[in-house]
């Protein structure tokens, strides 16, 4: 049986102002945004092209806002994703060099961090 | 452009023990097992069929071990995943879903088997928690 990793719950304190930001400036993607009650909402965005979604919302993780850390992107070109993410307002880092990749970060408004990571050829 | 989310990092205390319990207990493929030095290591592993992986290690993340929250494993029996985990020994909590009429949790799965309707949940050794989460059901591989 397959086991997909296919949601990650992100802590945010203001889950309007976090929907903005990944949709109209990340440029994600807004998948569902359902009310159940006035303690449960889920909010589900996917970056384009991912297998892999991100919630955020009421009663969806008891982690601390901005407590992630870890998130990272794959993408075929680091220079036009950064130019995709700051032309869109998020402050995101110079291209940072690594053996494993160019690298650029950023991070929500409550502080949850982002790697976006071109890989590096394969072929030596 | 696609912006794929494919790596997950997740704050765990003791890469060892960690690892074992993913691959060994969980049942993730391991991928890559990579200490250059003491203070960076990276282990990355994968769910059977997963297009997103987990990585833990050393001098990866700042985030406190044990504080992600509900990342979600897609299955299509969740009662089979569930007897498989408990089989290789994880703690996991009983099948349940949410009656939306009623509007509260229910044991057991869904009785219709709906999509995203029924869970299980289960922590590793930090308490980093995971949640099943059955769709396809009768469908998946």
């Amino acid at each position: 049986m397959d086991w997909k990793l296919e949601l990650v719950a992100i802590p945010v304190s203001d889950v309007d102002r976090a929907k903005a930001f990944y949709t109209t400036q990340a440029g994600f993607d807004a998948d569902h945004d359902h009310t159940i009650s006035d303690e449960i909402r889920f909010v589900q965005l996917t970056p384009p092209g991912s297998a892999c979604s991100i919630a955020i919302g009421k009663g969806v993780t008891d982690a601390q806002p901005g407590s992630v850390q870890g998130m990272q992107m794959v993408v075929s070109d680091i220079e036009a994703a950064r130019a995709e993410l700051a032309g869109r307002g998020v402050e995101v880092s110079d291209v940072q060099e690594f053996p494993w990749g160019s690298f650029v970060f950023f991070a929500d408004p409550d502080g949850n961090r982002w790697a976006v990571q071109q890989l590096p050829p394969r072929n030596e | 452009m696609d912006f794929k989310l494919e790596l997950v990092l997740l704050p765990v205390s003791d890469v060892d023990r960690a690892k074992a319990f993913y691959t060994d207990n969980v049942g993730f493929a391991l991928d890559v097992d990579h200490q250059p030095n003491d203070e960076f290591r990276v282990v990355q592993m994968t769910p059977p069929g997963s297009a997103c992986s987990i990585t833990i290690g050393i001098g990866i993340t700042d985030a406190e071990p044990g504080t992600y929250r509900g990342t979600h494993l897609v299955v299509s029996d969740i009662e089979a995943a569930r007897a498989e985990l408990v089989e290789r020994g994880v703690e996991v909590g009983e099948v349940r879903h949410f009656d939306r009429e009623k509007g509260e949790w229910r044991p057991g799965p869904d009785p219709e088997h709906g999509d995203y309707m029924s869970f299980a949940d289960f922590a590793d050794p930090d308490g980093n928690t995971w949640v099943l989460q059955e769709v396809n059901f009768g469908k998946g591989t």
